[in-house]
């Protein structure tokens, strides 16, 4: 498994690559897994692999002359969400988001629909809230873990 | 008006009951949207075999007794089903629509896809012990209980061609039955709290090389352990060495829509055309049917009592309902557990466990055919 340790801003991180074929790449950031999609190349070769910022960093830190790079969402272990944020349950694709924001919603209320192995699944609130943030919007690819909406 | 009533008369009641059967599945695919790629094919071919005169029906007796049969569709018969080449050729694009991804990356499930094949060996006895089977009668009457339509019209075209029509269509109606016969079996087999067991979702990353070498080496070893189901096996891991290779997508895709849905069309129609009258309509198809059905909730059972085992071993971290997933009627098996799961938790999904549960009966209802093959052919 390649290993990297990357110094970004004075700060360094250790950086692991189980797999620098797949696509999305999954790269492990001091123990933290992030999903990487690789969005374009300059130089036309295949990208080597590329360290990028974890989430501390303002935005994906990109290496001068290197493929840009984008972090989708840090892989958070499922129930592992607190303040009011809804995450995929596993990777799909977004069919439709059911609410608004501003929206008040009740527990197990319907707030999105994602596809996944060609299956409707209802997304619902765990608890009841106000729509604060929906990250999300139809036709999207969510990775495991990506924030869909987040409730106030 | 003399024509209708030459039809009429030379209708005999059995050919009327096969009509109305053939309504019947026609009806269950539009209406019910059960498997409707099937039994529109199947319920169509049903009807044409049924209008006497018309010269379209497969008596499957006269054909294997060696009479001399004339029907439009007996060269689809003799070359596609007699050859077996029908199902195989199905099996490239079952393979090439396959992910076995979910299996990858949750290996351990192979083992609920062998439980889930138990009712296979339980209807062999069973049939045996009704005394109006021989051996291999019995063992093809098993194989419905894997609900996998291909492997069943593979070992019933060896082992008793006669009993294809019942077998066949069996097999394919259960199949679209999976939503209405396996919920009841799971709640009653599994407690809410088990039902209710979260089991988040495993974010292991399957490698490219991974994806490219299981085609192979399932291949391989199926060859060593039960080389009888290597024709199907080796082309379903065909189909799906196409579609994970990244390499041939015209292939796969060729492989997955035009070859699948045109081996469906001739498949379907064919089988549909050999349930022809008295051949057909009689007490041993309802006993098939039956003991089929029976051989489906067994393999149910046998999956969710697996998983209640894997739940006891695991002190309460494995979700018993995906024991049922341990089928191989790909993919709607593994959405029933999904949907049962989501009745008791509606945080709780459990679809990607299925899938791999799901993914490995496919194999194994294949490999138990092939171990069923090579034990009545010795």
């Amino acid at each position: 498994m390649p290993t990297f340790d990357v110094t970004i801003q004075g700060k360094t991180y250790h950086v692991e690559i189980p797999d620098p074929g797949a696509s999305p790449l999954q790269v492990i950031v001091d123990g933290e897994p992030f999903v990487v999609g690789i969005v374009g190349t300059e130089s036309g070769l295949r990208p080597p692999a590329v360290p990028v910022a974890p989430q501390p960093a303002p935005q994906p830190t990109v290496l001068p002359a290197m493929p840009r790079v984008a972090v989708t969402r840090p892989v958070v272990p499922a129930g592992a969400k607190g303040d009011g944020e809804i995450r995929a349950p596993m990777p799909g694709t977004i069919l439709s988001v059911d609410v608004q924001i501003g929206q008040a919603v009740e527990a197990g209320q319907v707030v999105c629909i994602l596809e996944a192995m060609k299956m409707k699944n209802p997304i619902r609130a765990t608890h009841a809230g106000v729509v604060a943030d929906i990250a999300v919007q139809p036709g999207q690819a969510v990775a495991y873990g990506a924030l869909l909406v987040r409730l106030e | 008006m003399l024509i209708g009533l030459e039809m009429l008369t030379a209708m005999s009641w059995a050919n009327a009951v096969m009509l109305a059967v053939g309504g019947l599945l026609i009806y269950l695919a539009i209406v019910k949207e059960y498997e409707p790629v099937l039994l529109i094919p199947i319920g169509v071919g049903a009807i044409l075999a049924n209008i006497p005169g018309a010269g379209m029906g497969l008596d499957l007796r006269a054909i294997t007794t060696g009479q001399h049969v004339e029907a439009v569709l007996l060269p689809l018969y003799r070359a596609g089903i007699e050859t077996e080449l029908f199902p195989l050729l199905l099996f490239i694009g079952i393979g090439a629509l396959t992910d076995f991804g979910p299996l990858l990356s949750n290996p351990r499930m192979v083992l609920v896809g062998a439980a889930g094949q138990f009712g296979i060996f339980l209807v062999l006895l069973l049939a045996l012990a009704t005394g109006r089977f021989t051996l291999n009668e019995a063992a093809s009457i098993g194989i419905i209980g894997a609900i996998d339509g291909p492997t069943s019209i593979f070992v019933a075209s060896q082992l008793a061609p006669h009993l294809l029509a019942p077998i066949a269509v069996a097999a394919y109606t259960y199949m679209s039955l999976v939503p209405i016969i396996q919920p009841p079996i799971m709640r009653l087999l599994t407690t809410r709290r088990e039902r209710g067991v979260r089991m988040p979702y495993t974010a292991r990353v399957v490698s490219r090389r991974e994806r490219i070498l299981f085609p192979i080496i399932v291949t391989l070893l199926t060859g060593l352990i039960a080389p009888q189901a290597s024709p199907l096996i080796g082309f379903l891991m065909f189909g799906n060495l196409l579609r994970e290779s990244g390499v041939v997508d015209r292939l796969a895709r060729a492989a997955g829509s035009e070859l699948a849905n045109i081996t469906t069309i001739f498949l379907g129609i064919t089988i549909g055309a050999t349930m022809v009258g008295e051949s057909f309509a009689n007490a041993q198809t309802l006993i098939i049917l039956i003991l089929g059905i029976l051989a489906f909730a067994v393999d149910t059972a046998a999956g969710v009592l697996f998983g209640k085992l894997l739940y006891l071993l695991t002190r309460g971290k494995f979700n018993p309902l995906i024991g049922a997933a341990g089928i191989s009627a790909f993919p709607m098996a593994a959405r029933v557990v999904n949907k049962i799961g989501l009745e008791e938790d509606f945080d709780n999904f459990l679809l990607m466990h299925a899938m791999g549960a799901n993914a490995a009966g496919q194999v194994a209802s294949v490999v138990a055919g092939g171990i069923v093959l090579a034990l009545m052919m010795r």
